[in-house]
């Protein structure tokens, strides 16, 4: 039973570390920064998972690590699978820009010397390419003219959008969207949206890292919240309908920050590396804190969904 | 203090069309306008006219009746939407926040920078992070206008009702006046004092 699920799983990111080995200031004392830990993801065929979560808190960085973009001084630990394979860096070499398609966060990942249209083909010159491209530009409200335009002659909502036809232009298993409607206005985002939607409805997957709630609830299957470098709760988009709903008290008050549930602006920031509270990394913001907040915390399922929350796992505590 | 756009038109060089045509636009001290268009309308355009990188074709921007100042720190500051290329890949957090003036410690405390911070390279931090510093920067002790370019897309939620609620604080202790250039309507709605929208 467990196989046959993980065979329909696209990717799946179990226990995931990620630490970068730092000096410091004026020693030769090395010290390693974990950035991610103890990092759970899975995108199934047909989903959009969403991940949301703190800035800072490792979304890009998972992204980086499925690309294998990571700076040298950075290492991995944890189990990632593709398809149900283990995915090796070789792998990843090999199946990326074909099978495994990026939209980078930053638009200074386009190149700044090539005409917009050569990068948006990738070395395609066939007759089917070039007209699947000017179809993307219609759909995205773009003027032909701007294929042989450079990046720089772009706005940014425009430069966006030819980052995400980049990605359109393959045909791949899995794309890993990082942020891809910032700078786009709403009608633009939406069919951003819709077409990562129906790229999912054809069998495929969609991991999309954003911090635009509202708009991935409209299109998601499952969210995934990050805090800090870590999993705090899967939720399904239904959960969102109802802040009651949520698990985890972090979840909550992201809900509550969006503009249309009142803009509460928790107090607080998010704990930095170097000084990262044993236990929940939220307990010293958490309104719900208790006893065995600052132990350790299993993954507890809860109403389909799951979330790392004391308040779940009473029944695995150790006596107080 | 008024800060006013008037009839400025912008064409890119090269280019056959005005992206800017005979616009006019005010902001007093202590107002918060937002302005909303779509995609490629000239919104960045405009507000890097009015923070004086860009000269206009024709128009002309005006701090109380007399132009932008040619030298010295300028009262007009821009917080950039792609905080990744404002800030020079090669030198440390740590002069990135001195290019902006004499920014006072309370500032960076308020928008969570960390110390370690400070001895890292742009590189090193998040697109968040990064755009913390350079709201830090744009808020030096002469700054009277500042214009908000998509500053908070790349922070989540919390950190941006956080960073938000500290800017108006701001800019109502300081009077300064604020340029909120957004897609998010939710966003604006919240925030400013009253909307202005950039007609083709």
């Amino acid at each position: 039973m467990a196989e046959e699920k993980r065979q329909k799983e696209i990717l799946r990111i179990e226990r995931l570390t990620v630490s970068f080995a730092q000096y410091e200031a004026k020693t030769t004392q090395r010290v390693e920064l974990p950035v991610i830990s103890d990092l759970n993801v899975s995108v199934r065929e047909g989903e959009v998972v969403a991940v949301v979560g703190s800035s800072g808190s490792g979304k890009s960085l998972l992204a980086h690590t499925v690309f294998g973009l990571l700076p040298q001084n950075a290492s991995v630990s944890g189990d990632m699978f593709y398809q149900g394979m283990r995915l090796r860096t070789e792998d990843i070499m090999r199946l990326r820009g074909s099978e495994l398609a990026l939209v980078p966060q930053g638009v200074s990942y386009l190149d700044p010397l090539m005409k917009t249209g050569k990068q948006i083909l990738n070395g395609r010159r066939d007759a089917v390419s070039r007209e699947k491209m000017q179809k993307l530009f219609v759909r995205y409200g773009l003027e032909q003219g701007v294929a042989q335009q450079y990046p720089f002659e772009l706005s940014g909502g425009m430069a966006r959008r030819v980052l995400l036809m980049t990605a359109l232009m393959s045909e791949p298993k899995l794309i890993v969207a990082d942020e891809p409607t910032t700078g786009m206005d709403f009608s633009l985002a939406t069919k951003a949206m819709e077409d990562f939607r129906g790229f999912a409805d054809e069998g495929n997957g969609v991991l999309l890292i954003t911090h635009d709630l509202k708009l991935a609830l409209t299109v998601a299957d499952r969210v995934i919240v990050f805090y800090a470098g870590t999993t705090l709760e899967e939720a399904t988009a239904a959960d969102f309908k109802d802040g009651r709903l949520l698990r985890h008290p972090y979840t909550r008050a992201l809900y509550r920050a969006m503009p249309e549930h009142g803009f509460a602006a928790l107090p607080g920031t998010q704990p930095y590396v170097r000084d990262m509270p044993k236990g929940c990394p939220f307990a010293p913001r958490c309104p719900k804190r208790g006893v065995g907040c600052d132990g350790e915390i299993p993954v507890t399922a809860v109403r389909g969904g799951s979330v790392r929350c004391v308040r779940y796992a009473k029944t695995s505590l150790p006596e107080a | 203090m008024r800060l006013e756009a008037k009839q400025i038109t912008y064409r890119y060089p090269g280019s056959d069309w005005n992206v800017l045509d005979g616009i006019d636009f005010a902001v007093e001290s202590g107002e918060r306008v937002g302005i909303l268009a779509p995609s490629g309308m000239g919104k960045t355009t405009l507000g890097q006219i009015l923070a004086g990188y860009r000269r206009p074709s024709a128009g002309e921007i005006l701090l109380d009746g007399q132009p932008l100042p040619r030298e010295g720190y300028c009262p007009v500051q821009m917080i950039w939407q792609h905080p990744e290329q404002a800030v020079n890949p090669r030198v440390k957090m740590r002069r990135v926040l001195a290019e902006g003036n004499q920014i006072e410690e309370r500032i960076v405390r308020k928008l969570g920078i960390e110390e370690d911070w400070l001895g890292r390279y742009p590189g090193e931090l998040s697109g968040g992070e990064l755009q913390r510093f350079c709201i830090a920067r744009a808020l030096g002790e002469g700054t009277r206008f500042l214009i908000a370019d998509e500053i908070s897309t790349m922070l989540d939620l919390i950190t941006q009702s956080q960073i938000w609620n500290f800017l108006l604080k701001e800019a109502e202790t300081r009077a300064i006046g604020l340029v909120v250039i957004s897609h998010d309507r939710g966003l604006l709605d919240q925030v400013c004092t009253r909307m202005a929208e950039l007609a083709p």
